[in-house]
């Protein structure tokens, strides 16, 4: 029998206290809304919106081998991090299948932060346990912490008004440690939505009074509380994927259409010539994105066909109504011949075939402020 | 506190009816707007379809689900507010101004099986429980 209990974040009463309706996730309750999923979709697009993120997992690994750990059980490269960087990454399974997708924050030369799903948080120590050495110190510092993601274009500008202007210097997929009612907190220029945002690590005292502080200094520029079921849409609008549905074990980053974070490296991590093939002579396979053509909403595991609808061809992992696109989005998992930009297919809802098409790359560009290399 | 306007008809369904001389205004309870969400299409069969009481007239899908709106007495659809059925979304603003279609025809017997406000009131006391 497997316990039936769930966990609740430092900030649970807030939530409950703004009308929050609350949703099992993960083992967590968490907010789904607090006025409507569409509502808030539209202040993190427009304005600003802030999400409560602390059920995410917090490890910190610190010592001489922590660098080459990180090395060996994640794909992408984390030698070249400077300090005060912070990098998109996965760490792997013995066959190259993705466990979770992390960030990874450098503190110092032999002090790293990985932010884990989740849901995975135990798989991930699991993991880095095997591959230890005495060298290497690892601890988990979720249970004291407050996570707390602001997004939208207003974001910095709220932020700013609580912190102060040198927050405006970060960097995307950069941080800086500040002081904040006397305790150290961390913000970083980085976001699950696609718009500009920032990600706040705190001890939970400071972090409870960030939350509640920002909720007010933000009102007049149109800053509300959002849930996961905004932060679904959003993130999947940006073609961001998520571990259960466009990530699992069974794949590969390649194959999950993230390949670019796995790189070739002088340490082969597990599944090294799987991957470095597939990024050589392609998939067989490709997580791809899909815009449905008629009025209808594509749901988890719905079936997908081919043109003339007779072959089917795969599922659907996530599903959703795009409010900025006004229709259905997607995405799948299909062979590679179905994935080339514009590709017909169709989607059975509710035992009816509607029409869609294959969609390359994210389906809203927002305004995250990435830099040319 | 879910709105049940006094002088409506209600079903389990949650539909609300209202009868004009021999037409029937149907749409969706505040009950129904509050546990479906943000709608954002709406299907609706056409005009003249016969329908019997509990046959489906259209689908409503919110960002949560879709889910059929049901005849709540057998008769013909005569009008569709379009509006409505361009902006789904107005279901949740106000869902008691959002009629979704009009039955004519109808077997006006089968309006004594439809709830009133008062054991409307009670039927979603008991879904709490």
């Amino acid at each position: 029998m497997t316990s039936m209990t769930t966990s609740k974040t430092p900030l649970y009463k807030q939530h409950v206290a703004l009308g929050a309706r609350i949703t099992p996730f993960a083992g967590w309750d968490m907010p789904l809304y607090y006025s409507s999923i569409i509502e808030e979709h539209e202040a993190v697009r427009n304005k600003a919106g802030i999400f409560d993120i602390s059920h995410m997992g917090t490890i910190s690994l610190s010592g001489d081998d922590a660098l080459a750990l990180l090395e060996k059980v994640t794909c992408n490269d984390v030698s070249t991090m400077k300090l005060g960087q912070v990098r998109y990454n996965a760490i792997l399974n013995d066959d190259g299948g993705l466990i979770d997708d992390i960030t990874i924050y450098r503190k110092e030369e032999k002090n790293f932060t990985l932010i884990v799903n989740a849901s995975n948080r135990e798989r991930v120590l699991t993991r880095l346990q095997i591959f230890a050495t005495d060298s290497v110190k690892i601890e988990d510092l979720s249970p004291s912490l407050v996570l707390l993601a602001l997004q939208g274009p207003m974001a910095e500008k709220i932020l700013a008004r609580l912190i102060g202007n040198d927050i405006r210097e970060i960097r995307y997929y950069y941080f800086k440690l500040i002081q904040y009612q006397n305790e150290l907190i961390t913000i970083s220029r980085t976001g699950y939505t696609g718009e500009d945002g920032f990600e706040i690590y705190a001890p939970i005292s400071s972090g409870t009074s960030i939350w509640e502080n920002l909720l007010e200094l933000g009102k007049t520029d149109g800053l509300i509380p959002s849930g996961l079921g905004a932060r679904d849409i959003l993130r999947l609008e940006a073609l961001y994927p998520l571990y259960g549905h466009e990530l699992s074990e069974e794949w590969t980053p390649v194959e999950s259409g993230i390949g670019w974070i796995a790189k070739e490296k002088s340490i082969h991590y597990p599944g090294y010539q799987r991957i470095i093939d597939q990024k050589k002579n392609g998939s067989k396979h490709l997580v791809t994105g899909i815009i449905m053509d008629e009025n209808g909403i594509p749901r988890e595991s719905c079936k997908i066909f081919d043109a003339s609808g007779e072959r089917e061809i795969g599922r659907v992992l996530s599903g959703a109504y795009s409010p900025t696109l006004k229709k259905g989005i997607a995405t799948a998992f299909l062979p590679i011949e179905f994935t080339k930009n514009g590709t017909l297919i169709q989607i059975e809802l509710r035992s009816k075939k509607f029409r869609a098409h294959v969609h390359s790359g994210s389906f809203v560009q927002g305004s995250a402020k990435r830099e040319k290399k | 506190m879910t709105n049940i306007p006094k002088e409506l008809l209600y079903t389990e369904n949650h539909e609300w009816l209202k009868l004009e001389g021999d037409v029937a205004w149907i749409g969706l309870t505040d009950y129904a707007q509050s546990s479906l969400g943000d709608m954002v299409f709406l299907d609706i069969k056409e005009i003249g379809t016969e329908l019997k009481s509990g046959e489906a007239l259209g689908t409503v899908e919110s960002v949560k689900a879709a889910e059929d709106i049901y005849a709540p007495v057998s008769g013909k659809i005569v009008e569709i507010h379009s509006e409505i059925r361009d902006e789904p979304a107005k279901i949740n603003q106000d869902p008691y101004s959002s009629w979704i279609v009009k039955l004519g025809n109808l077997n006006k017997k089968e309006l004594d099986s439809l709830l009133d406000a008062g054991r409307y009131k009670e039927y979603l006391s008991s879904l709490e429980e």
